[in-house]
């Protein structure tokens, strides 16, 4: 369930909460900014490696962020089938490119009897909403087409007639258009569509994703962490607990360890490009968790092969990712600095 | 389903006694029984002492232990175990021998575990107190969250199968963790998982694709290797029972001349010829709306199963008439049909008419039921009604309605416990509410957006019912 006293707050003051959050971080910046390499002659305050390799990633390392989302809000007409179109979109929620037919593998619709817009937004920001919000769920599988009918989702291949239901008093209704099919992973578009009395639209059609996620990060002011530069590296994150927002860290939904180098760009630039950082690197290694709270850096790899270790430039990052949950962000990214 | 090599992390334990351990009254540890044989105990009961323990992780079940130990004398033994310190688990005792291996069920994720291996005898010879930790949860479960306590089956267990983001069949404890858990491939619509009455095994109803439910099977599941065998029960679908002699019997979609209708079959445990029990296209009452259902969908759509061992009598749910039927196991005949288009009771003022249902339970001289309702109402109830097989007349009880209101699309269960409580299962919801005898709501269980739960089966033990 979404935070029932998030649900209270308008949305205008939630915003104005996260920009005093977001001046708070960028405060903090002015005085912790620097690149992790020290000025000749300096004392080096640099973290320096277990020489057992051991790499111990506490809540000091972790990144810190803020997000929103903001939704394309739909009123449409009640009791009506609803025309989907999506033919246009070329970029997507992270302003990355987006082919209409060949990115785009599903469209769900998730029924939210008891959220509002904000309430939905709040959850998927968060990760917070649970199965009960939801009163219906269908979906569609495209193929080639670029629209589509509300009337043509089912659940699970049975005809619900869903059409049917959308109306008055029924909550906010929820569009995921996305690649894969795994429900809430891999949103590229979305867009709540409510039926309101008021309301004349039957057509919902999405544009450009760009623009409804926005996305601060912060990684100049985290403690880097060190490692040595040809091993071994046991990755130990046992100690860890909060996210990058602070949240309290859910270690079983980590699935992803990555680790990625970016030579020629200082950590500012990495944190100014954030919703590129896998597009961004100029190499990236990683390894699927099963679970637990360590792992070891020989397990990563990438078409080229098995992980080389730190020899070349960085700077060097390292995340822990929830590749199934429905926000994107890693739950932990810090900075390496191998020695 | 693929599964990788098994591998298993051999935890050769080292001896660990536990000074404030003591055994109880009547039992004795010996000095030294882990893996030497040199330094245990000589006499009558070193004969009779575990020896060589050895804990094995499942890497298939990372909650799963197998401990197996050996004795110079045929005994029987077990293991007593626990979190926390704790040793309040106990397996099953071995069957007499030398050679002994007994499952360690029931604990959660990433928890150090401590055990006992105890040799039945007077008196009990008991190991030295040793520890392993389970492993971690695989991702893809999801995560969960519980509020209040469970008061109605404290120390039980729930098999839950899940389905939406992922496919799989689960077991939670009473305090909603996951302690056992089987990741299905997607393709089969899991409608159904049982722990065997025997606690040997898992049995899973995995009916076909809608579109060809001729691929259906009864999956057997080893509760630690999570390795499966594959029983073909074609056209099985929406739920199946095991009876009290180990017996399967399923809902089976079957045709005739273009009429979709449902059947009750019976098959031996393991696999076997089916026997037909009943047929709906042979009720002549419910033949009488053949034509409620347009040609080629089934006109009965039965969802739920459930069987009466000293009445010896079946009772499904058909959802599409709205129906319970009472069918004797004996002849194939009905009996009576509760509710809906062919009701055979009378309702008493203030009875609501019943739509959609899914599961149901029959109790003495009542029944209670997860009414899903239409789509058009918009929310789901649990409703208790009073049965008088006499007079014929059904009277509803009492009705509890989710706050707010929340409709169940798919799926639906409920049962009435021992003492009182109720558990409302809101399956496509992915919530678990338990109430008491009062009808105060005294937990709930919820899963994370994308998972909802099918039919769920609760048990006291994970080593077989008694």
């Amino acid at each position: 369930m979404a935070n029932p006293d998030s649900l209270a707050v308008s949305r205008p003051a939630r915003r104005a909460h996260r920009a005093s959050l977001w001046r708070g971080v960028v405060l903090g910046l002015t005085v912790a900014c620097r690149e992790p390499v020290p000025a000749p002659g300096v004392e080096t305050t640099l973290p320096k490696p277990d020489p057992s390799g051991l790499i111990l990633l506490t809540n000091l390392h972790n990144f810190s962020y803020v997000g929103d989302l903001d939704v394309p809000f739909y009123p449409t007409v009640p009791g009506v089938d609803i025309r989907f179109d999506w033919s246009t979109a070329t970029d997507d929620l992270q302003c990355h490119a987006l082919s209409p037919v060949d990115d785009i593998d599903n469209l769900a619709v998730l029924a939210l009897p008891n959220l509002d817009e904000a309430g939905v937004e709040y959850g998927l920001s968060n990760d917070s909403l649970q199965q009960a919000d939801m009163g219906g769920y269908v979906s569609y599988a495209p193929g080639d087409e670029t629209e589509a009918w509300l009337s043509s989702f089912t659940f699970f291949g049975t005809d619900t007639d869903i059409e049917t239901l959308h109306q008055l008093d029924t909550g906010s209704w929820l569009l995921l258009v996305t690649s894969g099919d795994t429900l809430g992973v891999g949103a590229r578009l979305l867009a709540l569509f409510t039926p309101t009395a008021e309301a004349s639209a039957t057509e919902v059609e999405l544009g450009s994703g760009c623009g409804i996620l926005s996305f601060e990060a912060d990684l100049e002011a985290l403690t880097p962490a060190a490692a040595l530069v040809d091993g071994p590296w046991l990755v130990d994150w046992t100690g860890l607990t909060l996210d990058g927002r602070t949240h309290p860290i859910e270690a079983t939904r980590i699935n992803q360890l990555m680790v990625a180098r970016y030579p020629g760009r200082t950590i500012r630039e990495i944190e100014e490009g954030f919703l590129d950082l896998e597009l961004d690197a100029e190499e990236l290694w990683t390894t699927q968790l099963t679970g637990g709270t360590t792992a070891d850096l020989a397990s990563l790899g990438n078409s080229a092969g098995p992980f080389p270790g730190f020899a070349a430039e960085g700077p060097w990052l390292l995340a822990l990712r929830c590749t199934l949950c429905s926000n994107p962000a890693p739950r932990f990214l810090t900075v390496l600095v191998p020695s | 389903m693929l599964r990788p090599r098994l591998w298993f992390a051999l935890l050769f334990l080292p001896v660990a006694c536990e000074p404030d351990s003591a055994p109880p009254k009547g039992t004795t540890t010996p000095t030294a029984t882990t893996g030497n044989d040199d330094s245990a105990p000589v006499g009558e009961l070193g004969e009779t002492a575990p020896e060589n323990i050895v804990v094995e992780l499942s890497d298939e079940v990372r909650t799963v232990a197998r401990v197996s130990w050996t004795t110079r004398a045929a005994t029987s033994g077990y293991v007593r175990f626990g979190e926390n310190g704790s040793l309040n688990l106990a397996t099953n005792t071995t069957t007499p021998g030398t050679e002994h291996s007994v499952l360690l069920l029931g604990v959660p994720p990433a928890t150090l575990v401590e055990l006992e291996v105890v040799t039945v005898g007077d008196p009990e010879v008991v190991s030295a107190r040793q520890s392993y930790t389970t492993g971690a949860l695989p991702p893809e479960l999801p995560v969960t969250s519980t509020t209040g306590a469970v008061e109605s089956w404290v120390g039980g267990y729930q098999v839950l199968p899940l389905q939406g983001s992922s496919f799989a069949v689960t077991i939670v404890d009473d305090q909603g963790r996951f302690v056992w858990y089987d990741m299905l491939e997607p393709g089969f619509n899991l409608m159904r998982a049982l722990l065997s009455a025997d606690g040997t095994r898992m049995l899973y109803c995995l009916a076909g694709p809608q579109d060809n439910l001729s691929v259906g099977v009864i999956r057997q599941v080893d509760l630690y290797t999570g390795a499966h065998v594959d029983v073909p029960f074609p056209y099985i679908d929406h739920d199946f029972i095991e009876l009290p002699d180990g017996t399967w019997a399923g809902i089976v979609v079957s045709e005739t001349a273009g009429n979709v209708f449902d059947r009750i079959l019976e098959m031996p445990a393991g696999g076997g010829d089916t026997v037909e029990v009943w047929n709906a296209y042979e009720d002549p009452v419910l033949l009488e709306f053949l034509d409620t259902a347009p040609m080629g969908t089934n006109f009965t759509h039965a969802n739920a199963l459930d069987y009466d061992p000293v009445e010896d009598a079946y009772y499904v749910s058909l959802k599409n008439l709205g129906t319970i039927v009472k069918i004797d196991r004996a002849t194939g005949n009905s009996v009576w049909h509760l509710n809906g288009l062919p009701n055979s009771f009378e309702a008493l003022a203030g009875t609501p008419q019943v739509e959609l249902a899914h599961q149901f339970q029959m109790l003495p001289g009542k029944v209670l039921i997860f009414d899903n309702g239409p789509t058009t109402r918009g929310w789901s109830q649990v409703l208790e009604m009073a049965l008088d097989e006499d007079a014929m007349t059904v009277e509803l009880l009492w009705s509890y309605r989710h706050d707010p209101d929340l409709y169940v699309f798919a799926k639906g269960d409920v049962e009435r416990f021992a003492d009182g409580g109720t558990q409302a299962v809101w399956s496509s919801a992915g919530e678990i509410q338990n109430l008491n005898a009062a009808g105060d709501l005294v937990w709930q269980f919820n899963t994370s957006i994308g998972f909802a739960i099918t039919f769920v089966q609760r048990v006291e033990s994970l080593y077989g019912q008694p």
